[in-house]
């Protein structure tokens, strides 16, 4: 569906995007992280036919968006950081003019009109005016913008910046039931919470490089090969630490007050014999639980902090 | 050439610019105020029929100075309706989205000019009345009605080249700002430094008198500006075709050939303007 080779774009001696290659399928949401600067909407805005790239490749179910950017644009929903509409019109207005500029048919165009506002929830602010609108009604209203024409494919810049909590999770939801309705979206942030409950993949941009992508757990899978226990014991610690110690296959044991964080590289049966055998030893163990790397450690890991 | 017009005109959404303009005027009143509209509205309204009456009391044929002011006073309005055509979307962060759709570049030009020509020409019907009632009412000092009705059509191309600037340079400034003070200023210049240049350094500017290129540059562009030519028309043929101030074309000659400059100049300003948006619309580096 979206294919990127070595895209590359260069404002003289800045190389604001290095080499970026990834592919997604339909269904996917990609979660675009990175920090300020790195790259994340250069990137967007070349997939969205906006700014050519310097060098490299990117197609569109199959159309390349540096030669044929015409023929992409219907297939694409873009949703810039910083989006403007129009004042003094009505939202149904708003929508009506740009499914007329997608040239959808005048006959067809209410019953998607309708369609849109139901999805985006907006249906009941069908003849309000866009300026009075909130903030989350406004980013709402610009999503269902990009989707009057059922585009493919969705660029989400940034789309829950500046939304207080409740639209957050509102438009979180919304891209999540895109991504069920078999669209390709790469949704951009620097809010990675924002991003960890929906995305099925992720790529870390820093610097215009891309340093990691692909599937969430593949990613997690390969920047923490072994697995992160975490005990904790209503006891005595150092005990415990030293009773975990001696566990074969522990690489790793910290701890921090009552809790020990344990990495370990053997299998579920390993780890049931381990709690088995502390439990025999009468360790006053209160959970053991096995816990993975979320988005902000990946981020932490991969990311230097370094801005260009 | 019919695909096209009907691409341009039929199913182009931006032919409803005006309209959107319009509804936004009336219902909300835009960012003067709906009843502050309405009052402007009114007063103006008053003004008309005032000097409709006022016209028509006079009993002398003042087509010509109405002419006059009517060049001034849309000279100062058109500018003022176009200058955020483009640069206003890109500011407002719309240009993007409205990039993004299947508009061609002429068809989002054919939006902004269509209802801009529109305006031009609402705005002459407005003035004719005035013009042709003066005309018509009008026992002293009456001018040919061929001279009345050249100078609407030099009005008309004027204006339609006004229009035609402003586009060009809305598409080419990224702020509104920018467009309007660049707008103004090109018209403050052509219209009234130049003029007043040529008159300070004594440049010659009729035909028998050039004796050198700067007095070729100030020949012709005397010829070009629509107030002298329009000044020309009023004072009925006061640009003699004796003695020294020989020309090759009466006043009447002129504003018969000038419309065809204007129109022509505009023609390319269009073209230039759609290469701007092409360039805008395909993105940039």
């Amino acid at each position: 569906m979206l294919e990127l080779m070595s895209l590359r774009k260069t404002y003289g001696a800045l190389t604001a995007v290095d080499n970026l290659s990834f592919t997604l399928g339909p269904g996917d949401i990609f979660g675009f992280i990175g920090p300020n600067g790195a790259g994340k909407t250069t990137t967007i805005k070349m997939l969205s036919t906006l700014i050519p790239p310097t060098s490299g490749t990117a197609t569109i179910d199959g159309i390349d968006v540096v030669q044929h950017p015409m023929e992409v644009r219907p297939l694409l929903g873009y949703m810039p950081d910083f989006f403007g509409l129009y004042d003094d019109i009505k939202v149904w207005e708003y929508l009506d003019f740009f499914a007329a500029a997608y040239r959808l048919p005048k006959v067809q165009r209410p019953a998607i009109i309708d369609s849109v506002l139901e999805l985006t929830d907006l249906t009941e602010k069908r003849e309000a005016f866009v300026q009075t609108l909130s903030r989350g009604m406004q980013q709402r209203l610009c999503l269902a913008k990009c989707l009057v024409h059922d585009p493919k494919v969705l660029l989400l810049d940034e789309p829950a910046s500046g939304l207080d909590p409740r639209a957050r999770i509102d438009i979180k939801a919304l891209i999540a039931e895109l991504g069920r309705m078999g669209k390709t979206v790469i949704v951009s942030s620097h809010i990675l919470p924002e991003l960890s409950d929906f995305c099925n993949k992720i790529g870390v941009i820093e610097r215009g490089k891309l340093l990691v992508s692909g599937d969430v757990t593949s990613i997690v899978r390969q920047l923490q090969p072994a697995r992160r226990l975490q005990i904790r014991t209503h006891g005595e610690v150092n005990g415990l630490r030293a009773a975990v110690e001696e566990t074969p296959q522990v690489t790793k044991v910290a701890a921090e007050g009552d809790t020990l964080t344990v990495d370990y590289q053997g299998d579920l049966d390993g780890q049931v014999g381990m709690l088995r055998a502390l439990v025999h030893a009468g360790h006053p163990i209160l959970s053991f639980t096995e816990t993975s790397m979320d988005l902000e450690d990946v981020f932490m890991q991969v990311t230097t902090g370094k801005v260009q | 050439m019919t695909v096209n017009l009907r691409d341009l005109y039929r199913e182009n959404a931006m032919m409803d610019e005006g309209g959107r303009v319009v509804r936004r005027f009336f219902r909300t009143g835009a960012d003067t105020g709906k009843g502050l509209n309405y009052v402007i509205i009114g007063l103006v309204a008053l003004f008309y029929v005032w000097f409709c009456a006022m016209i028509v009391r006079s009993h002398e044929d003042m087509s010509m100075d109405i002419s006059l002011f009517q060049m001034v006073v849309m000279t100062m309005i058109l500018p003022a309706t176009v200058f955020t055509a483009i640069s206003g979307e890109r500011e407002r962060s719309t240009w993007d989205a409205l990039a993004l759709t299947r508009l061609t570049p002429g068809q989002i030009l054919a939006g902004k000019l269509g209802w801009r020509i529109a305006l031009v020409l609402i705005l002459m019907a407005v003035f004719a009345g005035p013009v042709w009632l003066s005309h018509m009412s009008g026992v002293h000092n009456v001018h040919p009605g061929l001279h009345v009705a050249l100078a609407q059509v030099n009005l008309l191309t004027w204006f339609v080249l006004v229009v035609c600037l402003g586009l060009f340079v809305s598409a080419n400034t990224k702020r509104s700002v920018t467009s309007v003070a660049v707008l103004y200023a090109v018209l403050l210049f052509t219209l009234i430094l130049i003029p007043i240049l040529i008159s300070m350094f004594d440049l010659h500017t009729e035909i028998s008198r050039v004796e050198d290129v700067m007095d070729v540059f100030a020949w012709l562009y005397t010829k070009l500006h629509p107030f002298i030519t329009l000044d020309a028309l009023s004072q009925n043929a006061a640009w003699s075709n004796q003695g020294d101030h020989m020309e090759p074309w009466s006043p009447v000659q002129w504003a018969t050939i000038l419309p065809g400059f204007y129109v022509a100049q505009a023609a390319f300003l269009l073209y230039l303007t759609h290469r701007s948006l092409k360039r805008l619309c395909r993105g940039r580096g």
